[in-house]
């Protein structure tokens, strides 16, 4: 493969995960990024265009797939679509009735969100590492980062809005003075001298928890994603489906569970947001 | 060792580390799974479950792990 | 790893998609769901009820038709006792009746015989004084020696 384009292996690597950056450049010009270095000169205002693209287009699907069942949501007897949609439904709100033990109706449908946008970005993955890529090279599209979920903008994106959620709905359920009586006299209890401790450990475990949200997702879906490009790179065309599909069906199974577990982690954090000690 | 042996050597035990934590790991839990549902075979689906997350969590490290050994080789 | 503007996009596009989960997507789903689960649920309980009433209607059936054998061996056997009964009695009113007949047969003979003793009493007593009054013509007097004549006739 990729002494077709002249590149080296590392190279090859290096380009697929290199993400289609719009922002300013050095000069104050505007426009799409042309390599690493230029990434990094436009700094924090810039946006990247594949991955962005890709999310917003899969999560519209979602939503247009799920709009679409639920627009023909009867109690009558349903068909193939919805079918499979209220199966979801049903499993997540099983899941949620048993997690989540305060009384919110965003809960299961933003588990549900969840849950379907992360498999279909990590469902991405599954596309041979090639194609959309060199489709759209065909447009003189320099870079196609095509898997949302491997760009860490996007997985922090995900888990600090759940930080975000997080946060509110402690405020709203135990109001402002519970929140911070909660991050000043946890876990060690009501002392003057142990609020610079307990602020320290609460405030670690309130920010550990979307890091490690983010990064779990960011690094099963890249060490994944890296795997399929290593095969694509290194070995003769005729022979690359092989491991491809061999690898695809363990993929298959580490991107449920990543969906899951992040769904999940979403559930039990957002619990005992609504729990007071 | 010049600076590329270095890299390589280091990419090298993070992989390792990665595959062995990641093999104790999935071991344990593997284990202790088939001895609770030998136990109580009625609680495989709740067992199954929870196996589930927690090999989601489990695999979370060793594979943030193996991606910067493996970015650490080719970039 | 570059931050960059794509994590605020991102997190509007969550914000987005959530909201639109929230407010178009879940209602409708699980609304249906929890109607057609009311559905099968009453419908479960509905043929569970039709079950139980021809389980029971099965009892009852059955209960009838025990009470009826029992009814009718019950029915047999007094017929059969009144039968027998009836037979005996029959039997036993034959045998009296016999008997009296019997009895009125025996008596009408005795008392056939002794009118035919007495008939021939007299007749012996009148041929006997017939003869006596022949060979006695002319010696003896009837209206004189008529109770001896009885006494001898008692006599025979």
């Amino acid at each position: 493969m990729s002494s077709e384009h002249g590149q080296t292996t590392g190279e090859y690597i290096q380009h697929h995960l290199t993400n289609l950056t719009y922002g300013q450049h050095a000069d104050g010009s505007w426009g799409i990024a042309h390599s690493a270095e230029e990434v990094k000169e436009m700094g924090f205002a810039a946006i990247n265009l594949d991955t962005m693209g890709w999310s917003i287009v899969l999560g519209a699907l979602f939503i247009i797939l799920f709009r679409l069942a639920a627009r023909k949501a009867t109690s009558g007897v349903p068909g193939g679509l919805q079918n499979f949609v209220e199966y979801m439904v049903e499993v997540i709100d099983n899941i949620v009735k048993e997690s989540f033990h305060g009384k919110n109706d965003l809960i299961a449908p933003l588990a549900l969100t969840i849950f379907v946008w992360i498999f279909l970005m990590n469902a991405m993955d599954l596309v041979p590492v090639d194609f959309i890529p060199r489709f759209f090279a065909l447009f003189g599209v320099p870079y196609m980062k095509v898997v949302p979920s491997t760009d860490p903008n996007i997985t922090f994106g995900l888990s600090i809005s759940v930080l975000c959620l997080m946060i509110f709905y402690s405020i709203k359920v135990k109001g402002f003075g519970g929140f911070t009586g909660e991050l000043l006299f946890q876990p060690f209890g009501k002392n003057i001298f142990l609020i610079p401790a307990n602020l320290f450990l609460e405030t670690m475990g309130l920010v550990v928890k979307p890091i490690s949200l983010a990064l779990r997702l960011y690094g099963n879906m890249l060490a994944g994603e890296l795997v399929f490009i290593i095969i694509a790179a290194m070995l003769p065309l005729w022979i690359q489906w092989l491991p491809y599909f061999a690898w695809a069906l363990l993929h298959l199974l580490i991107i449920t569970i990543q969906a899951f577990v992040f769904m999940m982690l979403t559930i039990v954090y957002l619990s005992m947001a609504h729990e007071s000690h | 060792m010049e600076i590329e042996g270095i890299r390589i050597l280091a990419a090298a035990i993070m992989l390792s580390c990665a595959g062995v934590s990641t093999a104790i790991g999935f071991a344990m839990l593997g284990g202790k799974f088939l001895e609770g549902a030998a136990r109580q075979p009625e609680m495989v689906p709740v067992l199954q479950t929870k196996l589930f997350i927690i090999a989601g969590l489990l695999d979370a490290f060793s594979a943030i792990a193996a991606v910067m050994g493996l970015l650490l080789i080719f970039t | 790893m570059n931050p960059n503007a794509t994590l605020i996009g991102q997190m509007i596009a969550f914000a987005i998609f959530v909201a639109f989960c929230v407010k178009f997507v879940w209602p409708p789903i699980i609304n249906a769901l929890r109607e057609r689960q009311a559905n099968i649920a009453d419908g479960l309980a509905a043929a569970e009820r039709g079950r139980r009433e021809h389980e029971l209607s099965e009892e009852r059936a059955k209960e009838v038709l025990k009470e009826a054998k029992v009814e009718a061996s019950k029915i047999l056997s007094l017929a059969q006792n009144q039968g027998d009964r009836l037979i005996e009695e029959a039997k036993e009113t034959a045998m009296i009746e016999h008997n009296r007949i019997v009895q009125s047969g025996h008596t009408e003979v005795q008392q056939e015989l002794n009118q035919a003793k007495q008939a021939l009493r007299e007749q012996v007593a009148s041929i006997s004084l017939a003869a006596a009054e022949r060979i006695l013509e002319r010696e003896v007097d009837v209206k004189a020696h008529s109770d001896v004549l009885d006494d001898l006739a008692a006599q025979i």
